[in-house]
């Protein structure tokens, strides 16, 4: 299990438009839109092995998102691995 | 209540850590996500940047098993970029060295610490015996700690009696050193991070923002969205990721912008922006020679770099050179950050003058919001080698070996005659692995870095590193260095120890150790000591016991300094978010703005007479005359290679946003190794059509020091005519094409530019 806290930064006049795409992905869960134009999601992966490229893949497919920064990462029952 | 899942809860807690960076409580009244689990929460500092962020470590059963950004850091308020968060997995990645090694018929075996040790101690006593103190050296890190840092100190200037120490940083910042201390008068900036959200322009010089300090970027990136009419100028000759927040982007050809920097200066005068009554009372006009000069002669110094005939030695327009000076002028705060970009360059420390005259003749410094502010590449850069003194000239706590009054201080608190701290500087790296190959040096002791791969022209030197005895403290196995090495020793990692970094911003901060250290591994600073008692310095080492004790005596070595940290013991700042010097006593807060209203050094010995004269700031460093700093009338140069029939191209290399370094950290993550796998060479589209290059073909990389074969990535990112290739990867070592041609002044080696030429493989 691997889990990250993400802060996404998007353009103010896209936020909500943005917001509806990103809380469609699989693996995405959306915690809101808060100060016009911070989306605060939870990605999470089965392993870390594809969390990176997830991040990249949001990054890519969805335009308007100026950055996602991580807050968070829990590697609790992979770090034996 | 809700019984809620494991994974629930963790996504939880993500969710609130994500949500309190930007100052949102997601679930108010809520406090289960923060104390209710099973994992200890430990205050700590990112290992990666120098950028410095504060990062809780989260241990559960003696692991390392999750990170998240501290809220409480002013520096990062919670948030953290793509690389810290895999942390967890660089200490406990498989490529952890576990025991100590030796080499023994060309191979490297498992070796107990008695005899390793042993071997080292006895090697290099037979060196100093036969051929002095001069004949070993010390290469060590501004990933080290500043207390790690201390130790090789004082073992090799104090105990051995050789100068020739020297780490990392001067490949990255020896310019930025000497910028500061020759146009302010002392090291490190006037302002903080907090200036950021203070300031209406920022001029970003030779850094790619986003991928190197992207903390520091998300802050830019912020302010910029809040305030719509901050503007940001970007100086680069490359398209990179910082662009999206840019107004303006100037893209001179590789080395030649030192024009451009005078071209602003002759446009903010001749266009009224120019704070004449600043520039009277706290600076000198200054000529290479040092001549000092007046306003006028340097309004016509100024005449040889109008934006037209700027444009003729940089390629960048004229009027777009116009336009970054106005903004620069007409903004009411301007910050300038660079790194890399302008720091490795034969005219660094010139460049890094440059950038400086535009906030001194506009009097954009000293004020909230204006500041010249250089970034740093390392996380302990600052502390432990510019103020720790882990460079051949220097001492810890600013102090100077040329100077005997420093000498016999220094050498009174370590406990041995003056007379083995020798008077003149070491060698500088450079000079350094060039005794290495010479044999002058016979005996190496490298600590936490990599120079078969990092340094410049890199090839050249590993036949120093082969023929010559050298001893390696790594955490990770193997590297390029341990290729060579004789003796590969096993160092405790980043939350295996404690001590303290300080970042970019003058902030020293306290790193706990939260787990024992992974196999043998041991603390650098101890295998140092251990070392030096077993080479006959048992008397100078014994009282050496813990890391509190290190610090202390370095902190008293601090004491009426410039970078005062006497107010920063570890009881003090293992509670706080670290102190920004000087800070002299533990009820003093730190300081924002130095050299004005509000330093302590400052109010304490210079307010008054700053006043009388009618001034606002007094430049009291070391290096500076009169309380002023200096504008300085310092012509073009051009790089020491520049492009030629035979190599038309400027190399230029950097880092990407997953990676660090030599990979030795992040090269064990799967996931940044997936994201960016292997090196590549970004060609401009009309250059790769008239070499005939297709993207994803592989191309022959050819400097007059070698050739490589990489990947092309056929993209717009460079400007026609330069070519970039990031550094990261062992198989693909664009260093061994970099050319070690350095700054006279600040020894740094000429990364960013060196002439090359591309071919189908
Ligand atoms: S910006 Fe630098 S210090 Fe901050 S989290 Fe990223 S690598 Fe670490």
């Amino acid at each position: 299990m691997a889990i990250t806290g993400v802060v996404i930064l998007v353009e103010p006049n896209k936020a909500e438009e943005i917001l509806y795409e990103v809380s469609h992905l699989d693996d995405v869960t959306t915690y809101g839109l808060h100060k016009e134009n911070n989306i605060v999601a939870v990605i999470e992966g089965e392993n870390s092995k594809n969390l990176e490229n997830k991040i990249n893949q949001i990054k890519d497919k969805i335009d308007g998102i100026l950055g996602i920064f991580p807050a968070y990462a829990n590697y609790e029952e992979e770090i034996d691995e | 209540m809700k019984k809620i899942s494991r994974k629930e809860f963790i996504k939880t807690s993500a969710a609130v850590s994500a949500a309190a960076g930007i100052g949102v409580s997601l679930f108010p009244g809520m406090t289960y996500a923060k104390n209710s689990s099973s994992m200890n929460w430990h205050k700590s500092v990112c290992r990666y940047c120098g950028v410095g962020c504060g990062v809780m470590v989260g241990e559960k059963d003696g692991k390392v098993v999750a990170v998240k950004g501290d809220e409480l850091n002013p520096i990062n308020k919670g948030h953290l970029c793509v690389k810290s968060l895999y942390l967890p997995k660089a200490i406990n990645s498989k490529t952890r060295l576990a025991h100590p090694m030796i080499r023994k018929n060309g191979k490297l075996e498992k070796a107990s610490w008695e005899e390793a040790l042993d071997l080292v101690a006895k090697k290099f006593n037979q060196i100093r015996k036969a051929h002095g103190g001069n004949a070993l050296a010390f290469y060590g890190s501004g990933q080290a700690e500043t207390e790690e840092t201390y130790m090789a100190n004082k073992l090799f200037k104090g105990c051995i009696g050789t100068n020739n120490v020297e780490g990392n940083p001067r490949l990255c910042m020896a310019s930025a050193v000497g910028g500061y201390l020759t146009s302010l008068g002392a090291d490190e900036p006037a302002g903080l991070y907090e200036d950021i959200e203070k300031s209406e322009m920022f001029l970003l010089v030779g850094s790619n923002t986003a991928e190197a300090h992207p903390i520091v970027f998300e802050r830019i990136m912020r302010h910029k969205n809040k305030n719509p009419n901050v503007k940001i100028v970007v100086i680069d000759p490359r398209k990179t990721p910082t662009d999206q927040v840019g107004d303006l982007h100037l893209f001179p050809n590789p080395g030649f912008d030192l024009a451009i920097f005078n071209a602003m200066a002759f446009v903010l005068i001749n266009e009224g922006y120019a704070d004449k009554s600043f520039v009277e009372k706290h600076t000198f006009i200054k000529d290479n020679k040092k001549n000092i000069h007046t306003f006028e002669d340097y309004k016509k110094f100024l005449e040889d770099f109008t934006p037209e005939k700027a444009e003729k030695i940089s390629g960048v327009p004229a009027q777009q050179i116009i336009k970054a000076a106005r903004m620069f002028g007409k903004a009411k705060t301007s910050m300038s950050l660079w790194t890399m970009g302008l720091n490795q360059r034969i005219g660094g420390v010139w460049a890094n003058n440059l950038i400086h005259n535009l906030h001194l003749l506009t009097g954009k410094i000293g004020v909230p919001g204006s500041d010249s502010f250089s970034l740093t590449g390392q996380p302990n850069a600052c502390g432990g080698v510019r103020e720790g003194g882990g460079l051949c000239h220097l001492l810890p706590g600013h102090h100077l070996v040329v100077k005997e009054a420093h000498r016999k201080k220094v050498a009174k608190v370590w406990g041995v005659p003056a007379s083995n701290i020798q008077p003149k500087p070491g060698k500088h790296t450079i000079a350094m692995f060039s005794a290495l190959n010479a044999g002058e040096i016979k005996g190496i002791y490298i600590m936490c870095t990599n120079p078969a791969h990092s340094l410049p022209n890199s090839r050249k030197y590993w036949k120093g590193l082969k023929e010559q005895f050298v001893v390696v403290a790594e955490s990770f196995f193997p590297t390029m260095t341990t290729e060579y090495a004789d003796v590969v020793l096993p160092a405790a990692f980043w939350t295996e120890k404690e001590g303290v970094y300080g970042c970019t911003e003058r902030r020293s901060q306290y790193m706990p150790k939260v787990v024992e250290p992974q196999g043998e591994a041991i603390w650098d600073a101890f295998i140092l000591r251990d070392l030096a008692k077993k080479m006959g310095f048992d008397k100078e080492f014994a009282k050496y016991e813990t890391a509190e004790i290190m610090w202390d005596e370095y902190r008293g070595l601090t004491a009426g300094k410039d970078m005062n940290l006497m107010g920063a013991p570890y009881s003090r700042l293992k509670k706080v978010r670290g102190l920004t010097w000087p800070v002299p006593t533990e009820d003093h807060p730190g300081t924002y703005k130095r050299f004005t209203d509000g330093d302590p050094i400052y109010d304490s010995k210079w307010s008054s007479k700053a006043k009388s004269d009618g001034r606002r700031m007094w430049f009291y460093g070391p290096k500076a005359k009169d309380g002023k700093a200096t504008i300085w009338m310092r012509p073009h140069k051009d790089p020491a290679e520049v492009p030629s029939k035979e190599y038309p191209y400027a190399l230029t290399t950097g880092r990407v946003l997953e990676h660090w370094h030599t990979l030795t950290m992040t090269g064990t993550s799967p996931q940044l190794n997936r994201a960016v796998p292997k090196a590549y060479v970004e060609i401009h589209p009309s250059d790769a059509k008239k070499e005939g290059i297709k993207n994803k073909e592989m191309v022959l990389v050819e400097s007059p020091r070698g050739k490589l074969e990489i990947e092309a990535r056929v993209i717009d990112r460079p400007i026609p005519g330069t070519i970039f290739v990031p550094w990261h990867w062992p198989e693909s070592p664009i260093n061994v094409l970099c050319n070690d041609a350095f700054d006279p002044g600040s020894k740094e080696p000429e990364y960013k530019v060196a002439a090359a030429k591309i071919t189908k493989a």
